[in-house]
């Protein structure tokens, strides 16, 4: 089934602006703000998600 | 808001991605980082300013370029393409200062129509998760994308 023209234009227009970096690859072995992702786990401990996620 | 953007670049996993500010401090690069919390499917969204000498990323830096509402919106990107990629992923973001928090939610009050085609988007408010209110002051938001 082919995607409606509609969404393959906003779907051309959303990706034409991404080049792959190899050298961005080293960030995700670096913990990278870890503070932030330790206070989503917190949220996450203590908040949990929406009911109806 | 997503047409004014910068060129971005992303790596092979399309986690981490980085694009440069251009306003009037000059050149900054940012990066934004998607990274895995407890929850599985669950990521954090990081994003902060790459120093070019030592590669040393720092979110609490205040750019001032300038140009946030082209930043936010290229920030905002991010999330369609690494959602394009990870279509089940669930992204929580809370700025890394009460500023940029509060920038976060007018990107998000002032295209929430547009956004919410896409995206089913809470706010986090007195320690409990709710649909997002334009009229409401949050911490932290939390998105998923609809599926189609």
């Amino acid at each position: 089934m082919s995607m409606p023209k509609k969404n393959k234009v906003a779907d051309k227009k959303r990706k034409v602006d991404f080049t792959t970096n190899k050298s961005l690859n080293k960030y995700r072995k670096i913990d990278l703000f870890k503070d932030k992702v330790d206070k989503t786990n917190h949220i996450l401990k203590t908040v949990g998600l929406p009911k109806e996620w | 808001m997503i047409d004014d953007r910068y060129h971005i670049e992303v790596d092979e996993k399309n986690t981490v991605y980085e694009f440069v500010s251009i306003g009037s401090k000059g050149n900054v690069h940012k990066i934004v980082k998607y990274s895995e919390t407890n929850l599985k499917n669950l990521y954090n969204l990081g994003f902060g300013d790459k120093d070019q000498d030592t590669s040393e990323v720092n979110d609490l830096v205040v750019t001032n370029n300038g140009d946030s509402q082209k930043v936010l919106s290229t920030v905002a990107a991010t999330v369609y393409h690494f959602t394009d990629k990870y279509p089940d992923a669930s992204i929580i973001a809370a700025g890394s200062t009460k500023a940029r928090t509060r920038l976060y939610q007018m990107g998000i009050s002032n295209n929430l129509e547009a956004i919410e085609k896409d995206f089913a988007v809470y706010g986090l408010k007195a320690k409990r998760w709710e649909s997002f209110n334009k009229k409401a002051s949050y911490e932290a938001f939390l998105v998923k994308r609809k599926k189609t």
